[in-house]
């Protein structure tokens, strides 16, 4: 019993205390001691002014012509890294963002993607109700780039 | 003031971790953890061989699959077939944990698969919180006598003529630790939320934005509605940081251990209808506190000798 308690006191020690490593390791870089994280999340604040957000909806069109949603999932990364590789520098004017986008995309599939379209709506909520702005940037290969 | 000898501190450490406790509430425990990870939390085969076959390397992986990749190189091992073989077997050694059949193996052998499931999820360029205190959970139960009772070993062992331990010096700390880990993590989150945000987080206008763009990006309606609110988010802001802050209190207050603990569940249930955030991890574990540790429905009772 002695010996079990011994193991299980190294256990309760190293889960405990190895959160202090990601603390300290690489602060501000991407986390790579899963399980043990920082919990620093939601931690910025914002002042008073209009609450300003975006809807993205990532469309379409295949080879043979259907027009599809595409889950981002199905880029093989996360909703988030396709946002923050791709989507976020698109609207930002990256020309490079979309055919690269649209290659990930294209890895996978079957019936390959000939162009593709980033539809944002930005909700915008003030103290006078809310307004919505719509926007569509789309890439097609060969065609006028990005836009 | 009597500084405590190291002697006072080995006894405190013991009574803290190790007062004896019954097994059943372990045993139930393993039930609901490993039910809850093999039919509903289990990472998805389809999401381990997207990221494996969309991407020519991981992007920042993990310590662990550093660890295993140093043993097993991601060209020659990290396959398709490969991933789809150990998914099945960590499938097959979370069954057998979950009927406790050989527990002291295959236990270990699926809180460590699922680890290593979800690190290898996490290689491809994002990390979330949702998974950790479960895992941590799980591990810790794999190295408790989780499998002396509710399961196939202990009716085995009776058939045999031994008993099964029925309480154990080792029984309760899973759910210490799991306590411990929960009240750091909610410390944390919410001390970093004063030490940066500061007192402005609570302004209403921080969670409103927050809520706004997570409700539109998962279409969560009722999170919509919520951000453009904004009494009631500087309400949900003030709950936000007295929750996270207070819960520590819960080390220290046995007797108000199930409130906190309700109060974390409903909050995380609020979380995901608000803003889609699925901590389901912690969800399972706060609702198995809720259920076992500790508590006065879950006594051992006098069990009938084998005929």
């Amino acid at each position: 019993m002695r010996y079990s308690k011994a193991w299980v006191s190294l256990w309760i020690v190293l889960a405990v205390g190895l959160h202090a490593v990601p603390i300290f390791l690489r602060p501000g870089v991407q986390q790579i001691t899963w399980p043990w994280l920082t919990w620093a999340m939601y931690k910025d604040s914002r002042p008073a002014g209009p609450i300003v957000g975006e809807r993205r909806r990532l469309l379409g069109v295949t080879e043979s012509g259907r027009r599809i949603r595409i889950d981002e999932d199905s880029a093989g990364l996360s909703r988030f890294v396709v946002n923050r590789t791709f989507l976020r520098p698109w609207l930002s004017g990256d020309t490079t963002a979309a055919p690269l986008l649209l290659a990930q995309l294209n890895q996978r599939r079957r019936d390959s993607l000939v162009e593709i379209r980033l539809s944002v709506e930005t909700y915008t909520v003030t103290e006078s109700g809310t307004a919505v702005r719509k926007q569509t940037l789309s890439y097609e290969p060969g065609g006028a780039g990005a836009r | 003031m009597k500084i405590p000898s190291l002697r006072d501190l080995a006894e405190w450490w013991d009574r803290y971790w190790f007062t004896p406790a019954p097994t059943v509430n372990l045993a139930l425990a393993r039930v609901l953890a490993v039910a809850a990870q093999v039919f509903w939390l289990f990472p998805s085969l389809d999401e381990q061989l997207i990221r494996l076959q969309s991407n020519p390397h991981f992007i920042h992986p993990q310590l662990l699959i550093r660890l295993v990749a140093t043993v097993f190189p991601r060209e020659t091992w990290f396959t398709p077939q490969t991933i789809t073989v150990v998914w099945w077997s960590i499938k097959v050694v979370g069954v057998l944990s979950l009927v406790g059949l050989f527990t002291r193996v295959v236990m270990p052998l699926f809180a460590l698969g699922s680890w290593f499931l979800v690190a290898h999820r996490f290689s491809y360029g994002d990390v979330h919180h949702s998974e950790a205190m479960f895992a941590f959970f799980l591990l810790s139960l794999s190295l408790s006598p989780c499998g002396e009772d509710l399961s196939l070993d202990a009716w085995r062992k009776r058939r045999a003529g031994g008993a099964a331990a029925r309480v154990s010096p080792l029984a309760r700390w899973p759910f210490a630790l799991a306590h411990l880990l929960l009240a750091m993590a909610y410390l944390s989150t919410g001390l970093t939320k004063v030490v940066f945000g500061g007192l402005r987080w609570m302004n209403g206008y921080t969670l409103q934005n927050r809520t706004l763009q997570d409700a539109l990006s998962r279409d969560i309606p009722l999170g919509i509605w919520v951000a453009q609110q904004h009494t009631l988010s500087i309400l949900l802001s003030v709950g936000t940081i007295i929750f996270e802050l207070g819960f520590v209190a819960s080390l220290f207050l046995p007797r108000w251990r199930t409130a906190f603990f309700a109060a974390a569940l409903a909050f995380h249930v609020g979380l995901h209808l608000v803003g889609g955030h699925g901590f389901f991890g912690h969800m399972t574990v706060v609702l198995i506190l809720l259920i076992c540790y500790d508590t006065p429905w879950l006594r051992p009772q006098p069990r009938l000798a084998p005929a």
